[in-house]
């Protein structure tokens, strides 16, 4: 369960760069597969790290990147959900490339809504379960 | 709706204290190891052997990671090392901020050596940046031979990869060439180690530790012109 972790060291990144007052809508997030993100754990952690916080109710957008693939042979370069795929020309020396992405891309917010306590009951809606 | 534009990485906090970390035992020629397996691998058992073997030749200090109990510390401490423990209680793995308690808590002027046993999982401390020098992973014949292939991020990581209880080998299912074969795709040109800890079978590893904690002195006392007569020798660790 790291994701929690991440859920954490996200909700203190996001704190630092949204002004003060405005309603966070969503946010952005890239994962390489070298993070090993679970991403019904990570929505859960989000969650959890978000609950009576002034981000309660706000959107956790996680966008899973593929492997990145290149062949020691022929050179090709590909994206495959799994790493030991073999190469077109034939070759298994295939090397991953990158993959550690964990990445906060952007954050949208509503400026013109200050944030308002949140409605009893409101905020068990998971959206976005990728 | 307004985006603002972040691109910044999560654990940019964790990874900032942790170059903390690195600076720190860079500064005092400590060669530093965040040791990574599943829980019963070997790795308290490598450590005590490891420390038997070469406590009277370097100064080793060790930070335990562990859910709950002293249990390992105690091992260890019995074999000669300065022990500092951190219960993660739920935490399944180690972070740099508890790491740089732990470092306070210990004389880093008059170590070379400094392991770190993660707490026994395969995947949380991957991505967690300790300040370590190399990250070591840590597998055992008795998981399977699948288990390169099902931990890629480790093995893709990790600047050495040990491969423990290889003396029992011929009670358990475990093709060496299946294992090897997943570890050189994910990670080509890294170097393994086949070992038994409780034998003890780790002279590969020993070596493999004493050149790069002699290297990590080196650098340091090349970097930092010390005055006469402070210099820290590594003392007779050959
Ligand atoms: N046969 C054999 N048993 C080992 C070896 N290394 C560790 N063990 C045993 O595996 C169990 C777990 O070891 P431990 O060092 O506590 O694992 P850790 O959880 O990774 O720290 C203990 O019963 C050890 O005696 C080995 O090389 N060979
Ligand atoms: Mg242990
Ligand atoms: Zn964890
Ligand atoms: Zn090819």
């Amino acid at each position: 369960m790291h994701e929690l972790s991440i859920a954490r060291s996200l909700l203190g990144l996001v704190r630092d760069n949204v002004p003060d007052g405005a309603l966070v809508k969503s946010v952005l997030v890239c994962v390489g597969p070298l993070q090993a993100i679970e991403p019904d754990a990570m929505q859960f952690a989000w969650h959890a790290a978000t609950d009576d916080t002034e981000f309660d109710g706000a959107e956790l957008s996680l966008t899973l990147l593929p492997w990145e693939l290149h062949c020691l042979e022929c050179g090709r370069n590909w994206s495959s959900e799994n790493w030991s795929d073999p190469c077109t020309c034939g070759s298994c020396r295939v090397d991953p490339v990158g993959g550690d992405e964990l990445t906060l891309i952007s954050i949208d917010v509503d400026e013109a809504n200050t944030i308002k306590e949140p409605a009893e009951g409101s905020h068990t809606v998971m959206r976005n379960p990728a | 709706m307004t985006e603002i534009r972040i691109v910044q990485n999560v654990l940019k906090h964790n990874d900032e204290i942790a170059a903390m970390n690195r600076q720190r035992l860079r500064d005092a020629g400590v060669f530093c190891i965040d040791l990574i397996g599943s829980p019963g691998c070997g790795k308290t058992s490598l450590l005590e052997a490891t420390l038997r073997r070469l406590h009277s030749r370097i100064n080793i200090g060790i930070i335990a990671g562990d859910l709950a109990t002293d249990r390992d510390a105690k091992r260890i401490q019995a074999c000669g090392a300065k022990v500092v423990q951190i219960n993660t209680g739920k935490g399944c793995h180690l972070d740099a901020n508890q790491v740089r308690h732990a470092l306070d808590e210990i004389d880093l002027a008059g170590l070379d050596l400094l392991i770190i046993e993660n707490v026994g999982n395969l995947i949380c401390p991957v991505g967690f940046d300790l300040g370590q020098d190399a990250k070591v992973g840590m597998f055992s014949v008795c998981e399977g031979d699948d288990k390169a292939a099902k931990h890629p991020h480790l093995v893709r990581v990790a600047d050495l990869l040990l491969l423990n209880k290889t003396d029992l080998m011929k009670y358990v299912r475990f093709h060496p060439a299946t294992f090897r074969e997943d570890v050189e795709k994910l990670n080509p040109g890294v170097e393994m180690i086949e070992l038994s800890a409780t034998e003890p079978k780790i002279d590969r590893w020993l070596d493999w530790l004493l050149s790069k904690t002699q290297a990590a002195h080196d650098l340091t006392s090349a970097d930092i012109p010390v005055p006469v007569g402070t210099t820290k020798e590594l003392s007779d660790a050959r």
